[in-house]
């Protein structure tokens, strides 16, 4: 519990500073006056609301992903799923032009989980012996998907409108705008409720099949659920890639394996993890901004690779010690 | 065997011909040519070099399933190409001559990319699938980077940047297209004792090592040679992920045979005539408005995941 407190701390404490960075200044002094509320309702708000939600989102997607295949590589990134829900928006824009955001979303509900299907009943059928391969396929399977869109991008000219879609980024988001994200919550609750048949259901089709859980039909509804947690943040904002495989891994290493233990603290940190990267991408060159999916696909594969070094180095333990060893070093810094 | 490459020459040449020469107005032969003649060059140029680069790389990590670029080595040469006009500015002497900028590129990308993947492998203790996972994270990472100076940059340099970044068989190089002709020709014959000793190393680590090879020489020299290659083909035509795969593999099943000087001359036909059948469907039958390299990546991807089914029980 004490680290859900923390990480709900860390992230108040990131989320009022990200409602005072922007353009136009906001401080104590103009907050309460009628143009400081009206930044605030209409675009602060909204843009931290959105960084939230679709860090929960992208987060708790592959958490669930990754308990349901029982692999660590497993995430929306490298399941086929962003690329698969961008796919359903080009769909969306070819056959219905003056779609509303709502009809864009529901394409890419479909797409995305088509695709998160086809993948997993792929990697089920094969039966990789190294869960790398998991993996590589997956991204693989991107390719192939991000072939198909960029072929029909070209095909009816919508290669500029589709790469909004490219490359995620909140510089766009206002009130009216982010609202289909709201969707993710009771998809979280959702997530949360059946945990436990997600867990079991990732022990294997045997183990689950023993303890009368219907193994087919929780898979199926798991990857539906991820894909939908997924496809809502491509709508908005884009795809962000890396969060939802990074996030569960870095809490995994520190609270283990249960679903219902680790899946508040995931959420959580994904929001937060999301939260600094845009942070940091409207500090870095302000006025200017850089697209989140851009920071945190720096950050994010630097964070992946040292992961992948670790798993290399078969120690998990080892991230402990190299954390505590950090702490004493603070702490010894801080004594001196 | 030889009879098959003999084949393959002959489908090449009518290929070609029927590239260069179908359609054509003799009014304008002149012009068409001057038109045709160096996309045809850079074509039959970028098969050599990535057919070549991808069969020795498959070679040196024994696994068929990869290209060079899974291992981020285009977004690395975008990252390179980005850099240099990034921090040296478009008025320094790298980015105004082309062949300057052509050589430190290629420079860089060499060293570079020796020293991160031989640590890679090093590091790993040659496990390929590692090398390969940490290798696709590094791709985003570069072109995530890349990115970030590309929106940073002076909306006049990014213009100077574009125009050498998305080219295409329709819009080759043609500036460096004989200079890169040099290039492949002289790292051809200094990597040419290495590719002899290819087939050595395609029996392991142990039996290379037996059979009298300085086994870690020479696999990073010619990873070392693959690098550059890739270099060359990236500068030519920007990024094609998915070529190398599909004509390594289609030569690896075609000869059907550990001798590497098939192999690759297998490959590089492979490459020439997917090349310049795939501009001929491009040219033809989408008038130009789906570029190659998409084609590529689907036919790349699905041939792909058809080799893993096949080879399922070797994964």
């Amino acid at each position: 519990m004490r680290s859900t407190a923390i990480l709900a701390t860390l992230l108040l404490v990131f989320s009022s500073i990200s409602l005072f960075i922007g353009v136009i200044e906001l401080d104590i002094t103009n907050l309460f006056s009628k143009e400081g509320l009206e930044i605030l309702f209409i675009s602060r708000f909204p843009r931290l609301l959105a960084i939230i939600l679709s860090g929960v989102a992208l987060s708790v997607a592959g958490l669930i992903m990754q308990q349901l295949v029982q692999n660590n590589f497993v995430s929306p990134t490298t399941g086929g799923t962003i690329s698969s829900a961008q796919l359903g928006i080009l769909i969306a824009l070819i056959f219905i032009p003056d779609s509303s955001i709502y009809g864009r979303a529901i394409f890419a509900f479909i797409v995305a989980m088509i695709g998160t299907w086809i993948y997993v009943g792929f990697i089920q059928a094969i039966k990789f012996k190294d869960s790398v391969m998991v993996a590589l396929v997956g991204i693989m399977f991107g390719y192939v998907i991000g072939g198909i869109t960029s072929y029909l991008a070209f095909r009816y000219g919508l290669v500029q409108t589709l790469s909004t879609w490219l490359t995620g980024s909140f510089s766009l988001i206002i009130k009216g705008r982010y609202e289909i994200l709201y969707i993710t919550l009771p998809l979280v609750v959702v997530a949360f409720l059946f945990a436990n048949y997600f867990n079991i259901v990732g022990l294997g089709k045997e183990f689950s099949k023993n303890l009368g859980v219907p193994y087919s039909v929780v898979l199926f509804l798991g990857m539906s659920l991820a894909a939908m947690l997924t496809a809502s943040v491509v709508v908005v904002v884009g795809a962000i890639s890396y969060i939802g495989l990074i996030v569960p891994n870095l809490i995994k290493m520190f609270k283990g394996d249960n679903l219902k233990g680790t899946l508040v603290d995931t959420a959580l940190f994904g929001a937060l993890f999301v939260l600094v990267c845009d942070i940091l991408g409207r500090l870095i060159m302000a006025p200017y901004e850089l697209p989140i999916d851009l920071i945190a696909g720096v950050l994010g594969s630097l964070v992946f690779i040292a992961l992948i070094f670790i798993k290399l180095k078969k120690g998990d333990k080892k991230v402990v010690a190299f954390v505590k060893g950090c702490g004493g070093f603070i702490k010894v810094k801080n004594e001196n | 065997m030889r009879t098959k490459l003999i084949i393959m020459a002959v489908l090449v040449a009518v290929f070609g011909l029927v590239y260069l020469f179908y359609g054509l107005n003799f009014k304008f032969f002149e012009f068409s040519m001057s038109l045709r003649i160096p996309k045809f060059l850079a074509m039959l140029l970028v098969a050599y070099c990535i057919g070549a680069a991808t069969l020795i790389f498959q070679t040196i990590i024994k696994n068929t399933i990869v290209t060079p670029c899974l291992l981020g080595m285009n977004s690395l040469y975008l990252l390179i190409h980005t850099a240099v006009m990034f921090f040296l500015g478009s008025a320094s002497v790298f980015v105004l001559n082309k062949f300057a900028s052509f050589m430190l590129d290629l420079v860089l990308m060499g060293s570079i990319a020796t020293f991160l993947y031989s640590y890679l492998f090093r590091v790993t203790g040659h496990n390929v699938l590692y090398v390969l996972l940490t290798g696709t994270v590094m791709a985003t990472l570069f072109s995530s980077l890349q990115n970030s100076m590309v929106r940073v940059m002076d909306p006049n340099e990014y213009d100077a940047l574009l125009s050498s970044l998305v080219a295409s068989f329709n819009n080759v190089n043609s500036d460096i297209l004989g200079f890169a002709f040099i290039v492949a020709f002289v790292l051809s014959i200094v990597f040419y004792k290495d590719l002899k000793l290819l087939d050595a190393i395609s029996l392991g680590k142990e039996m290379a090592i037996n059979l009298g090879i300085d086994y870690d020489k020479v696999t990073k020299r010619l990873l070392l040679g693959v690098a550059l290659f890739i270099a060359v083909a990236t500068a030519l035509v920007g990024p094609i992920s998915f070529l190398g795969l599909i004509i390594a593999n289609l030569s690896r099943q075609f000869f059907n045979t550990y001798r590497h000087s098939y192999l690759i001359a297998g490959s590089i036909f492979f490459g020439m005539i997917v090349l310049i059948v795939g501009q001929v469907i491009v040219e033809r039958v989408f008038v130009l408005s789906v570029p190659i390299s998409v084609f590529i990546s689907i036919m790349g991807g699905g041939y792909f995941m058809y080799l893993l089914v096949v080879n399922r029980s070797r994964i």
